[in-house]
């Protein structure tokens, strides 16, 4: 291997020029690979929310209106969740594992003089992961303190800086009790609250927002878990079944699909997965288009170099050189400097997109209405790399293989022939 | 019996069909020191690159002691050329890029022989030829003459059983030639070396103990030169 290594770097030092540019071919395909993917996946990650977590399998049913009149009930009435719509629709099918419920106020949050508006969720636990709530101090709603009922709150980071007076860290807020109304809350938790521009949202146990709302308000949505149901054909029977069953139980016509509005986490998040699995490829397929190009490049370097050695593999055949042997010498100088300039390549590429996270990735764009993330942790992993270096070693091979071809089958009495 | 070809037959297909030898026979025992003369066409080239494993032949029989030299694959034909044979070309036949002794070292490397022993092995036959000194250079660095005691060098590193030397002198001056013809001529006598001198000049041929003179494909005479005196040295020049 050491004597293959120095043979190839004597024949590199004789052509530095032409070696360079072609290896420069072989550099911009894997930084446009690179970044292409890299960009891409901030792409991705601004879409999916960053969240890549195995998300529960929920069902959100939120409430409508009746389409059409039936059984003395008037078109356009409300639909109107309760906790017996709970119960019903954990007995409704074994698929179902629980059943929560959301209940959405808005009030006033005070400390001392300081004022601010909120929407308050009265929430279960889960609805963190459905709604990728990112703590940034503290904690979430828990279980216990759904089962205590208990006076505690999650803010986010707008209204924790405006309680405090701008020149604050807002985590100074955790563990202080601030007013909804005029009940004092235990602050637990505070986040992100970057994707909103306006509005504050504020989560406090959807057993306290009950004991809050005596007069009986309405719940804003129910959360269903349920198991099972792998194919998209079963989730959708189940939606309408369940859909005909929750009509019956008030009374509505079972046909009538504007009553409720189903959102399945599961049958979503598929699509959203499927879309990125082919935005995936296509960016796969672009860069390794690209990196084709300089493939082609090194092949017809290649090429001219055996032309230009014929008459020294010739030497070498009459020597004893097997065919094989000439073979290897030029399909490893051809990896050789595909795999050298294709590193290269890679680590421009890496820089280029830590230069890009660090500039449109980290800051949002104005889109009108609110601010968002177009990109987000844009860059590409380890696998991704090792990918990449596979294919340059592959590359390389091709791209030597039918010029090593051509240099392995000359005949000793031609080669010895040809002009030098 | 080193050497044995019989019958040998070869034809170019080209547009025009070119036999270019019609029914070699010829025999070569151990330690002979022959020429094979013959003007240009006459298929002394060919013959030499049949001898040489470095092109196939149609029909008849040629066999270096005692095996037979047909129809090989590329790989087994490299495999006989570089145990077997050891090349002197009139052009050298030098890596450019590589160093007199790196050159020295390419046939053992094929053998797949470790580096540091091929070193000392091209080391001790550049010494041999008085090259020691020039072992880390490259070849536009030495003379005609060096070039080609580098070649006869790394023809003679693997030990073969034959030397075939295609105009050893061709490229070189009447001094210089003096020199390469003597030397070959001293590995013969005391080294007990098989060589074959492919020429068309007959100073050159003279050097040899045997000359055979080959003319339109087919041998001609065969004519025993011991004493040396086939052609008035000088008559054409020293050797040219």
């Amino acid at each position: 291997m050491r004597d293959l290594i120095s043979e190839i770097w004597s024949t590199l030092r004789q052509n530095k020029l032409r070696t360079t540019l072609t290896g420069m071919a072989v550099s911009w395909g894997i930084v446009i690979i690179i970044v292409l993917i890299g960009t891409g996946n901030g792409l991705m990650n601004a879409l999916m929310n960053n969240t890549s977590d195995e998300v529960q399998k929920t069902i959100s049913v939120y409430p409508g209106m009746t389409s059409k009149a039936y059984n003395g009930i008037k078109e356009g009435t409300s639909m109107r969740f309760t906790d017996r719509d709970l119960v019903f629709s954990e007995q409704f099918s074994n698929k179902v594992d629980r059943a929560s419920g959301n209940l959405e106020f808005s009030d006033t949050l005070s400390l001392g003089t300081e004022t601010v508006t909120s929407e308050i969720y009265g929430v279960d636990p889960l609805i963190k992961d459905i709604w990728r709530v990112r703590i940034v101090s503290g904690r979430f709603i828990n279980k216990s303190d759904l089962r205590d009922r208990s006076k505690h709150i999650v803010i986010d980071q707008n209204v924790a800086t405006q309680l405090l007076g701008d020149d604050q860290d807002f985590s100074k807020l955790l563990g202080r009790f601030i007013n909804v109304g005029n009940i004092p809350f235990k602050v637990i938790g505070i986040n992100e609250a970057e994707e909103q521009s306006w509005g504050h949202w504020s989560y406090i146990p959807y057993t306290t927002a009950k004991t809050m709302r005596t007069d009986g308000a309405w719940l804003n949505r129910i959360t269903l878990e349920f198991n099972g149901l792998e194919a998209k054909a079963e989730n959708e029977a189940f939606e309408n079944a369940y859909k005909k069953a929750i009509n019956t139980f008030h009374g509505f016509d079972p046909e009538d699909t504007r009553t409720t509005y189903l959102q399945n986490s599961f049958l979503s998040n598929q699509e959203v997965s499927k879309a990125i699995r082919i935005m995936r490829t296509a960016l796969w397929i672009l860069g390794f288009l690209t990196l084709l190009s300089g493939i082609v490049g090194v092949s017809n370097i290649m090429l001219i170099t055996v032309k230009e050695r014929i008459h020294e593999f010739g030497i070498r055949k009459a020597l004893g050189a097997k065919p094989m042997s000439i073979m290897k010498l030029i399909v490893v100088e051809s990896v050789a400097i595909t795999a050298f300039f294709g590193y290269i390549g890679m680590v421009i590429g890496m820089i280029a997109d830590y230069f890009l996270d660090k500039t449109i990735g980290s800051h949002p764009m104005d889109i009108g209405f609110m601010q968002m993330y177009i990109f987000k942790d844009i860059g590409v992993g380890f696998d991704v790399a090792l990918k990449a270096t596979l294919l340059l070693i592959v590359a390389g091979t091709i791209a030597g293989i039918i010029p090593a071809w051509k240099g392995a089958r000359v005949r000793p009495i031609e080669a010895l022939r040809a002009e030098r | 019996m080193l050497i044995e070809l019989k019958d040998v037959n070869k034809t170019y297909f080209g547009a025009q069909p070119l036999h270019v030898l019609k029914g070699i026979n010829l025999g070569i025992e151990r330690g002979e020191f022959v020429s094979i003369m013959g003007a240009s066409g006459s298929g002394k080239s060919t013959l030499l690159n049949i001898l040489g494993i470095l092109d196939n032949y149609d029909s008849g029989e040629y066999k270096i002691d005692g095996k037979l030299i047909r129809d090989l694959s590329e790989a087994k034909a490299a495999e006989y050329r570089n145990k077997m044979i050891g090349f002197i070309f009139q052009s050298y036949n030098l890596i450019g890029f590589k160093t007199a002794v790196e050159n020295v070292e390419l046939p053992l490397f094929y053998q797949g022989i470790s580096r540091h022993k091929r070193h000392t092995m091209a080391m001790e036959y550049l010494e041999r030829l008085g090259l020691k000194d020039w072992a880390g250079h490259y070849p536009n660095e030495m003379s005609g003459g060096q070039k080609q005691r580098v070649a006869i060098a790394r023809a003679l590193v693997t030990k073969p059983d034959i030397i075939l030397a295609d105009e050893p002198t061709g490229a070189l001056d009447s001094k210089t030639s003096v020199e390469i013809m003597d030397l070959l001529k001293d590995l013969n006598e005391k080294d007990k070396l098989t060589i074959i001198v492919v020429t068309h000049e007959s100073g050159v041929a003279n050097y040899t103990n045997k000359i055979i003179h080959i003319k339109d494909g087919v041998i001609g005479q065969i004519e025993e030169n011991r004493a040396h005196d086939s052609v008035k040295f000088g008559s054409e020049g020293p050797l040219k």
